[in-house]
């Protein structure tokens, strides 16, 4: 533990100097506390406590910069096993060459157009310890990407030489393996080793159209791996049949992704949006995937602002082949959100999937001061236990969170 | 002789510019104020920096940024726009590129760095009429407006202002009518009044400051009926300069 935090403090210390002599460099920050309390036990749910530093700037003429760069660094504190973590977060240089942006370094990337399901969205690695805030919480990813702008034209290809995990979701959020009582079990996970063949890379173009009040229409491809590990359990038996032993196998599989998405600005303030993936996995055939191993996920929504209220709605699908029919997930989603003032402002999720659970996720910041604001929240499920969010319906939270920013 | 002449010469002379006075302010009906108001040379590009205060019962929030500008509608022209935030820290990075056409239509992208990409934006009425980063200006009161979709009338002129009623055509323009005070030397609008439902709903006030052969705003207020003022003092302003294609998501993202 120790080694570790010694070893990225001195690569993050050794990039926010060397970025600093660059050129004016801007250093901001942000110090977060937060804390919960489970509303089915009534137990308190400390979260990790974090404080994080960035240094940022730009080589040459500010408007028109030959070079940018940023390092960020987080230490996190966890109150429940009282240990402190160190994590290089954005860290990055860029080169501006001409049109093309060239940067190395870890960095996240978002590609399509929806805000919650998000089927194309899937290099950075996220962090799922809490599964329903997900979307918003993704990990820098070490890569050199380039970025091609033309007329209306921006071509984004991203090279990944080294795998990174997502954090898994804790315990509670996650449901049995199914494993036979009693049966000593062991466990491995195979984590894809850094070499040439098992490099990630993808790519996506986006052309932009002046029609109406503007069209985004683009396309993506993603050679990777998926961040969360696929477990196989194999068990052993006796000459009766009964367990003797198990054996869970953890490996992240890999992906080939197609996508499609755009964005269209009608002239009447709706904004219409769609996206859509194929994916495959373990290699398998594409056009004529083994069982288990494709799945597509499309999605449409709009937003449009009534009286002051932003909506936003989502209605994603998702088929999964199973060698049959397939198995089909379907959740609606809306989002509301607005200002009250100048300080306050509210956003509410609901969801429902077509299994009959859902959740809804009330949520208010109020801002004490410049860059100092207080945020409420509660995520409430329902459902049947075997369904999407009713396995989740014990663990409704509320929590609330001071973040000071700088 | 030259006696009497001379004073008729002059009577002549005072009638004849009473008279040429008189048939000007006639032709100077509303429309043809806000005509000039809205051709008052621009700067054909314009950056500026901007310290925006929201204050309201005594406490006070912040926002700095920086803008570009160019175009003009009343020319035919696209008014591009780029908003940059530079503070306070858990807004600083954001940016905001609109492109006004001369119709009225406005393209608005978003970009906020924890999204990590832009965001194309809806602009119907609702989302025009929205408070501009939680300020007392509403987005249209940014972004401006349309000569053509208001009927002007002339109020009356008094201690160098004319004071001009603009009422929308259409429903869904924010606000049931406008009164401009427009120096009549300058056209430049020093105070404007929004009115909504048959009330006062907020004042604005600018004043302006030479930078090149231009009069361009030193410090625009809008105080809102409920008692907050958002205040915008501008400075480092710089016109007519070539600063590039910046209209753009990369210059946004930078």
């Amino acid at each position: 533990m120790a080694r570790r935090w010694k070893a990225r403090g001195a690569a993050a210390l050794a990039l926010v100097f060397g970025g600093s002599l660059a050129a004016a460099p801007s250093f901001s920050g942000s110090l977060v506390s937060r804390g919960g309390w489970w509303c089915g036990s009534g137990d308190l749910d400390p979260r990790t406590q974090y404080v994080a530093g960035k240094v940022s700037g730009k080589v040459g003429d500010p408007d028109r910069p030959a070079a940018q760069y940023q390092a960020e660094l987080r230490a996190d504190y966890d109150p429940e096993t009282e240990e402190t973590e160190v994590s290089i977060r954005e860290t990055w240089v860029k080169a501006i060459l001409g049109p093309v942006d060239l940067s190395v370094g870890k960095q996240i990337l978002s590609w399509g157009t929806a805000d919650v399901f998000t089927p194309i969205d899937v290099v950075n690695p996220r962090d799922y310890s809490l599964p329903p805030a997900s979307a918003d919480e993704k990990l820098p990813l070490t890569m050199l990407r380039s970025v091609i702008n033309g007329e209306g034209l921006v071509v984004d290809l991203v090279a990944v030489p080294f795998f990174a995990e997502s954090k898994p979701p804790a315990g509670r959020w996650v449901g049995g393996l199914g494993l036979p009582a009693g049966v000593p079990t062991s466990g491995r996970k195979r984590d894809p080793a850094a070499t040439i063949g098992n490099m990630e890379f993808g790519g996506r173009a986006q052309r932009s159209f002046d029609l109406a009040q503007g069209l985004d229409l683009a396309c993506s491809a993603f050679y990777g791996r998926e961040t969360l590990p696929t477990a196989e359990v194999s068990i052993s038996r006796d000459a009766a049949g009964a367990p003797t032993a198990a054996i869970v196998e953890q490996s992240y599989r890999r992906l080939l992704l197609v996508g499609l998405d755009g964005a269209f600005a009608l002239g009447n303030g709706v904004l219409l949006k769609a996206e859509g993936s194929y994916s495959t996995f373990d290699r398998t055939d594409f056009l004529a995937p083994r069982s288990g191993c494709a799945s597509t996920e499309a999605l449409g929504g709009w937003e449009y602002t009534v009286l002051g209220v932003k909506t936003i709605g989502e209605y994603d699908a998702q088929w999964t082949n199973d060698g049959g029919s397939g198995s089909w997930a379907r959740t609606a989603l809306i989002v509301l959100s607005g200002d009250v003032g100048s300080r306050t402002s509210y956003k509410l999720t609901a969801a429902w999937d077509l299994d009959g659970s859902g959740f809804l996720v009330p949520q208010a910041t109020y801002t004490i001061a410049d860059g100092l604001a207080v945020e409420g929240r509660a995520y409430a499920f329902w459902g049947l236990a075997s369904t999407k969010y009713g396995e989740w319906k014990d663990d409704d939270v509320v929590e609330a969170t001071v973040k000071y920013s700088f | 002789m030259n006696d009497t002449r001379f004073p008729l010469r002059r009577a002549a002379a005072a009638v004849a510019l009473f008279l040429g006075a008189a048939s000007l302010a006639r032709a100077q009906d509303g429309g043809e104020v806000m005509g000039k108001y809205y051709r008052v040379p621009k700067p054909r590009t314009e950056s500026m920096a901007m310290a925006m205060t929201i204050s309201k019962n005594g406490s006070a929030l912040n926002r700095s940024m920086t803008t570009w500008t160019a175009g003009d509608n009343a020319k035919g022209e696209v008014e591009r726009k780029v908003i940059k935030f530079s503070a306070p820290g858990d807004i600083a990075g954001s940016g905001f590129l609109t492109a006004k056409k001369v119709d009225g239509s406005t393209e608005s992208q978003l970009w906020l760095p924890a999204l990590g990409r832009v965001r194309r934006l809806s602009s119907g009425a609702s989302d025009q009429d929205s408070a501009f980063f939680g300020s007392d200006f509403t987005n249209r009161d940014i972004s401006g407006f349309i000569e053509s979709d208001f009927s002007y009338s002339l109020l009356g002129e008094e201690g160098g202002h004319y004071s001009v009623s603009a009422v929308p055509k259409k429903p869904g323009m924010g606000y049931e009518r406008i009164v401009y005070s427009i120096d009549a030397k300058t056209y430049l609008a020093d105070r404007v009044d929004y009115y909504k439902a048959g009330k006062l709903l907020k004042t604005q006030e600018l004043s302006y400051v030479q930078a090149g052969p231009y009069l361009v705003p030193a410090r625009n207020s809008m105080k809102s009926a409920s008692g907050s003022i958002t205040v915008i003092d501008i400075s480092s302003q710089k016109v007519d300069q070539e600063f590039g294609d910046v209209f753009n998501e990369r210059f946004l993202k930078q």
